[in-house]
């Protein structure tokens, strides 16, 4: 296998005396959807944020297309299409719909929005409905999916989406992760970091499972959704 | 009487200006801007000596110094927005509210002090050669309402100016990075707007406007003073509360209705109860409409 | 990075110098034949604004040595700290306290008329610091026009014996306590129901309203003149004592039941209430804390502290005009809730000691910088702010 697209070696990142992430060893190769799951606390939300370079990282280092990541801003990993779309969704409650999605292209050549534009309302035609409608009147399930069309304006070389599923009802949940299974389809790597295992596993190439900061277990989808450790830690069964 | 509202509303469009000022920083930081009366002093004051400075540079056109005059003094204005973000308001920015307004405050008494100390005391004359054309032409619209070509111009002036800012605000990539910085500071970054820089901004685009403020009050009035700013800043900030804070076009309102009430209760009852009675109806707006006339409609989610 | 936020340091320093230039080194004048406004650079000019400058930047420089020098030796922390014990253990044991009270009241006897007049003034200011901490420390509400109700508590005071024969200032202590209060309440109740800054904006309406009110009735008022204060309504003699040592004596019972009362009720249920709508005021609703309510009676009671502060102000000056509400003084006060810390008592006393005390001697001792006070004081605000913004007794956590 060639190099991979993003990987993290030994990670280590703590708050002031508190170390939450203790050595985090992960890997995302091109056109997968990696999923990471993990418990309240575990360290997922502080992974990816590692990743964005919003939190800096004591030990250890991130490698991104082969190259190391050492102090860049966050705009700037931006620019080289990381994306990070994250928990509880943050959409611009006095924008409309059509610029939450402008603004996701904020760093872009915009005279391609109008062809990005299309390509997120062909995924989310309710979104299409509502564009001249204020984001923040939006239902939750609309706001989630406006987040994840922001984050394809800006033309993700890797995704990251943190519990896209939260506070969702379980249809819509379905909804969203069928189309994140699309959007994987047309080459965009994703890393989804989830609670709701059974639906994250389902679509996920691979899984990491993660507890207070250290991975324990790593393996295909297929095989943690079978898994009886996982299946009992995070499927309730 | 039309005259009378006439008078008004070109009060009103300066108290608009520079409640703009304020209505921004307030939009995009949660913070009260209390120094930006004094940017709108020091715009008074650079008006007066920028055209000082353009007619020693370049001599014989009183025009071109007007017009230099200007430049010169939004420069200036623009260039205290900036630094005083940069020193006194952006280390600030995490900590509790009361932390950057007492900043603010102690700001605006040293930018007040410093003119004081460094200019004069007194009261500093706008310069006759370069308001004259303007305040002694005027323009009769109808029998009993004749318009000064100061006040055309200051009307005028301020409507270009709005304008313009409203097509940056809604139009631009700036003003959507703008908005985005006010809403949500954190997915601002995550998109890649630069927070930093758009704070700036910011206080550069306001205190621009409170120097289009100060060239004209300074016309209007004749003169300036050290503590014009204080003033001011009490009545835009009003203004700007009066529309609803954070909001543009009601800080334009409110700058409007203030001046329109200043000017019918000068008429009405007398200046001296002017203060009054504009505190009367802040009072009245804040209990039947607790979010000011076009304030926020919805509400931000906890 | 080091070299990026160097450079930038660099552009603003230049920048300020830029901007500044104009107002510090031009001197305008008028071209006597054509009447056309000219700009010349004057050295003179410059140079004495920056000779009367450099005392103060001496003294900030040597200051800011001193104060990176006991950082180092975490002297001035232990200094601070030890303000906050000494309070505690007054408060601690009423020994102490009934002992320090009479420590302080035999300064009555020894000090001369000059000096008594600033601690008079120190504890009037101290009286307002401690009324103005209750709603921005305590509960966190920002009231910019303090002063308002200061000046309130001395015009009900000084009308009211104009025109009762006979009243006198104790029998004003009640009413303009009360009428403090209550106006309080009126300012508000309209705007306690919404975020913090509408109350900052009220308040200075209210106070600045007050003012043009009073110019506006000078029959009642006195106008712009001011009013003065019959010698019959003034304190008396007492303890054998001349009239300053009485007042002196009275601002400090007055001091000392006004640090107590807030005390008691800062550990009270109030109290506790008031933090908790500081600090989260959504979650305070939620648990039950009737915000509205609480942040009225807050508002009302540093108003009453307020009109209290007035009326001793009045008797000791013995004359009041509208300036007495003017935005400085509400300043200042804030300041000095500030710089002492939110919330913290000892700080609101030991920051309007500063505050007052700093200033008043610099100008009698060195008369030089008196111009240059009032810059003094901002570039201290600011600096305070970034260096400390929890105040110097205010402890991190508050904040």
């Amino acid at each position: 296998m060639n190099s991979p697209l993003l990987e993290l070696k030994d990670l280590h990142v703590g708050y002031g005396a508190a170390e939450v992430l203790k050595g985090v060893n992960l890997v995302v190769h091109a056109g997968e959807i990696v999923t990471l799951l993990g418990g309240n606390g575990a360290g997922k939300t502080t992974t990816l944020a590692s990743i964005m370079s919003v939190i800096r990282h004591q030990k250890g280092s991130i490698y991104w297309q082969g190259g190391i990541l050492v102090g860049e801003s966050p705009d700037r990993l931006l620019a080289q299409g990381i994306v990070l779309c994250p928990e509880a969704r943050h959409i611009f409650p006095l924008m409309t719909v059509e610029e939450n999605l402008r603004i996701g292209a904020y760093l872009l050549d915009s005279r391609r929005n109008g062809e990005k534009l299309e390509q997120v309302f062909d995924y989310f035609p309710k979104l299409a409905e509502r564009k001249r409608q204020l984001g923040g009147t939006l239902s939750g399930g609309e706001q989630q999916m406006l987040a994840i069309g922001r984050s394809l304006m800006s033309e993700p070389k890797l995704l990251m989406l943190d519990e896209p599923s939260l506070g969702l009802a379980p249809l819509i949940v379905e909804k969203i992760f069928e189309i994140l299974l699309k959007i994987n389809q047309t080459g965009v790597p994703i890393l989804l970091v989830e609670q709701n295992a059974r639906q994250a596993l389902k679509i996920a190439h691979r899984g990491y499972v993660m507890v207070t900061g250290k991975i324990v277990h790593s393996d295909t989808g297929r095989n943690l959704l079978e898994s009886d450790e996982v299946r009992r830690a995070y499927l309730g069964e | 009487m039309l005259e009378i509202i006439l008078n008004g509303l070109v009060r009103g469009a300066c108290y608009a200006l520079v409640a703009l000022g304020y209505t921004m920083v307030y939009g995009i930081l949660g913070m009260i801007n209390f120094a930006h009366g004094e940017v709108f002093m020091i715009g008074m004051f650079a008006t007066v000596f920028g055209i000082g400075i353009a007619s020693t540079l370049l001599p014989g056109s009183i025009s071109m110094a007007l017009c230099l005059g200007v430049v010169i003094s939004i420069l200036i204005a623009s260039a205290f927005g900036y630094s005083n973000e940069r020193i006194a308001y952006r280390r600030l920015r995490g900590a509790h509210i009361m932390a950057p307004l007492t900043s603010a405050i102690g700001l605006s008494i040293v930018l007040q002090n410093f003119i004081m100390l460094s200019v004069t005391k007194d009261k500093i004359d706008f310069p006759q050669a370069q308001s004259r054309f303007f305040s002694e032409n005027q323009w009769q619209v109808c029998a009993g309402l004749s318009i000064s070509y100061l006040q055309l111009l200051i009307l005028g002036t301020s409507l270009v100016v709005m304008a313009g800012l409203f097509w940056v605000i809604h139009r631009t990539s700036l003003g959507l990075a703008m908005r985005a910085v006010a809403q949500d500071r954190t997915m601002a970054q995550l998109v890649g707007v630069s927070v930093n820089k758009t704070i700036t901004t910011t206080f550069v685009l306001g205190s621009a406007l409170a120097a289009v403020a100060g060239v004209m009050v300074s016309m209007y009035q004749g003169v300036a003073r050290f503590d014009s700013g204080y003033l001011m800043g009490l009545k835009a900030f009003t203004a700007a509360v009066l529309g609803g804070i954070g909001n543009i076009p009601g800080a334009v309102l409110g700058g409007l209705i203030l001046g329109l009430t200043e000017d019918l209760t000068s008429y009405g009852i007398g200046s001296d109860w002017k203060n009054l009675t504009t505190f009367m109806i802040l009072m009245l707006v804040l209990l039947v409409r607790p979010r000011g006339l076009l304030g926020e409609r919805i509400a931000h989610k906890v | 990075m080091k070299n990026r936020a160097f450079f930038s340091t660099l552009l603003l320093v230049l920048l300020v110098i830029v901007m500044t230039y104009p107002f510090i080194w031009l001197k305008l004048s008028y071209e006597p034949l054509s009447g056309v406004l000219k700009a010349f650079p004057q050295w003179d000019r410059g140079l004495s604004f920056f000779r009367g400058l450099f005392p103060l930047l001496a003294g900030g420089v040597v200051v800011y040595f001193l104060i990176y020098f006991f950082k180092r030796n975490s002297f001035t922390q232990r200094k601070l700290v030890s303000i906050n014990h000494f309070y505690r253990m007054i408060r601690k044991n009423n020994f102490y306290a009934i002992s320090l009270f009479f420590c302080l009241a035999t300064v009555s006897w020894i000090a001369g008329p000059k000096v008594l007049n600033v601690f008079i003034m120190v504890g009037i200011y101290m009286i307002l610091a401690l009324g103005l901490n209750v709603t921005i420390g305590m509960t966190g509400l920002l009231v910019l026009g303090y002063a308002g109700f200061f000046s309130l508590g001395g015009y009900v005071f000084a009308i009211l014996q104009q025109f009762i024969p006979g009243f006198t200032w104790w029998m004003a202590i009640p009413v303009a306590c009360g009428i403090g209060a209550m106006v309080g309440w009126l300012v508000g109740l309209p705007c306690l129901r919404l975020r913090g800054d509408y109350l900052a904006i009220v308040t200075l309406g209210f106070a600045e309203s007050f003012r043009e009110l009073v110019r506006n009735l000078p029959s009642i008022t006195g106008g712009d003149i001011g009013i003065s204060i019959h010698s019959s309504s003034k304190v008396g003699k007492m303890l054998g004592l001349g009239v300053i040592s009485s007042v002196y004596l009275w601002v400090l019972i007055a001091l000392f039941f006004t640090v107590m009362v807030l005390h008691r009720l800062y550990y009270s249920p109030f109290g506790r209430a008031w933090t908790a709508i500081r600090e989260n005021e959504i979650a305070a609703e939620a648990t039950g804390v009737p915000v509205v309510k609480m942040k009225l009676i807050a508002f009302s009671l540093s108003a009453a502290f307020a009109a209290l502060a007035g009326v001793l102000y009045t008797v000791h000056t013995g004359f009041l005009n509208p300036e007495s509400s003017a935005f400085e003084i509400s300043v200042l006060i804030l300041a000095m809730v500030i710089l002492g810390g939110l919330g913290s008592i000892p700080g609101a006393l030991l920051g309007s000691f500063l505050l007052y005390y700093i200033p008043t001697v610099l100008r009698d001792y060195i008369p030089a910088i008196a111009e240059y006070r009032l810059l003094l004081f901002g570039m201290i605000m600011v600096v305070m702010m970034l260096v400390r913004p929890q105040g110097l007794l205010g402890s991190k956590d508050r904040v």
